[in-house]
């Protein structure tokens, strides 16, 4: 079912701005292309696991691979990113069925090296596995911010301007705003960062995008 | 007298489900299925419901085996006053039986109208926000995010609730359940 609902949107944490997604490979496999291959990858309804890489591995640089999703939290579209790190824990076994790579995103990808993921072994992952060897930039994308029924606007003006103003440098809202994972402040909403997101979403076999426009 | 005969095939098929929910319509003494259903259950809906199925067929049998006699013309005049008393004796039996469960029905049913909200509801005014709960610390952060809008932001009706997926939250956000998203 197709749905039109005119949407406005009210802003976004400043991490959830240029989200990146990383193609990762197994060092014990020379690879020159994606073509042939079998790549692990998150939730099959998490945009930075599964949506864009699938799109921009397989139509924009028309790899012909095999993407495998790591079903896990559905609903939740990736959120938790459990099926990020199973596609990580099973590129890391020795004897995983041919799996090659995995696309996940930078920040999984971060906390797993650190070791922040008690499933992961982090040197072994280091050892075995490596970031972006074959020169595969993923694009960024804007992540999620709030929404708001156009027709709602007025309602809301009162959060808009209470949630902007909320200042880093102030100890008290600083708490919460680093419990929110903000690094330094909640941004205005914008579009293009939604772009990449609006053509996996049309990609055949995904569910179709809202359209959604920017309050004034 | 097959039921057939008396153009009742339809409203055999079409009520004869196993449910009670179209005996109703045997109060005023219906055949249904291959039971002729007797105006015994005068009883309200609720009453009806109480009434176990069985029971209805067995006085039902009895009363359409002594229509079938009367009109076949096979039955005797001890015959008709042997079944009449039987369904009579049955009636008295059905009514003191439930009447029990029929009164905590109607006492039931009628505290229901009458109950009173302890707690009164969320003003219709609340400024609602939806999140999805993708972990257990995502209401920890709403909390005092909410504290921050309703007591540092002067936004009093500001409350948020918890979705278990972004499906429903985005249902919501369209049915105007929620205001923001």
């Amino acid at each position: 079912m197709e749905v039109h609902a005119p949407i406005v949107s009210l802003g976004m944490r400043d991490v959830d701005r240029d989200f990146e997604t990383i193609c990762v490979t197994r060092k014990d496999v020379n690879l020159s292309s994606l073509d042939g291959t079998k790549i692990l990858a998150g939730a099959s309804d998490s945009p930075q696991g599964y949506w864009i890489p699938n799109y921009y591995i397989k139509e924009v640089m028309n790899s012909e691979c095999q993407i495998f999703p790591q079903d896990h939290d559905l609903g939740k579209h990736g959120d938790t990113a459990i099926g990020e790190v199973n596609a990580l824990k099973k590129l890391l076994d020795d004897n995983n069925g041919g799996f090659q790579g995995a696309v996940l995103s930078q920040m999984m990808w971060d906390r797993a090296t650190a070791g922040h993921l008690p499933s992961i072994d982090a040197q072994k992952l280091q050892d075995v596995v490596s970031k972006n060897n074959l020169g595969i930039e993923l694009p960024n994308f804007d992540h999620c911010q709030f929404d708001v029924l156009e027709s709602n606007q007025l309602k809301v003006q009162d959060f808009y301007s209470v949630l902007h103003s909320m200042d880093f440098n102030d100890p008290c809202r600083q708490k919460v705003m680093k419990l929110e994972g903000i690094r330094r402040t909640w941004e205005k909403p914008r579009q293009e960062g939604y772009d990449i997101v609006r053509s996996a979403l049309g990609f055949p076999g995904t569910m179709r995008a809202f359209p959604t426009t920017i309050l004034k | 007298m097959h039921e057939a005969a008396l153009g009742l095939d339809h409203a055999a098929r079409q009520y004869d489900d196993g449910c009670h929910r179209n005996w109703t319509d045997h109060c005023f003494g219906r055949f249904v299925g291959s039971y002729y259903c007797l105006p015994i259950p005068r009883y309200s809906l609720d009453r009806i419901y109480s009434i176990p199925d069985r029971i209805i067929k067995w006085v039902s049998t009895l009363a359409f085996e002594l229509i079938r006699q009367v009109c076949t013309g096979t039955a005797t005049k001890r015959d008709i006053i042997g079944q009449s008393a039987r369904m009579m004796m049955l009636r008295q039996s059905l009514r003191s039986t439930t009447k029990g469960s029929c009164r905590a029905l109607s006492r039931a049913a009628s505290s229901n109208h009458q109950r009173k909200l302890l707690f009164q509801p969320a003003p219709s005014n609340t400024l609602l926000l939806g999140c999805v709960s993708y972990d257990s610390s995502v209401s920890d952060i709403w909390d005092q995010l909410k504290s921050h809008f309703v007591n540092k932001g002067g936004i009093p009706n500001f409350d948020y609730v918890l979705f278990s997926n972004y499906e429903q939250q985005v249902r919501a956000l369209l049915n105007s359940h929620i205001d923001i998203a």
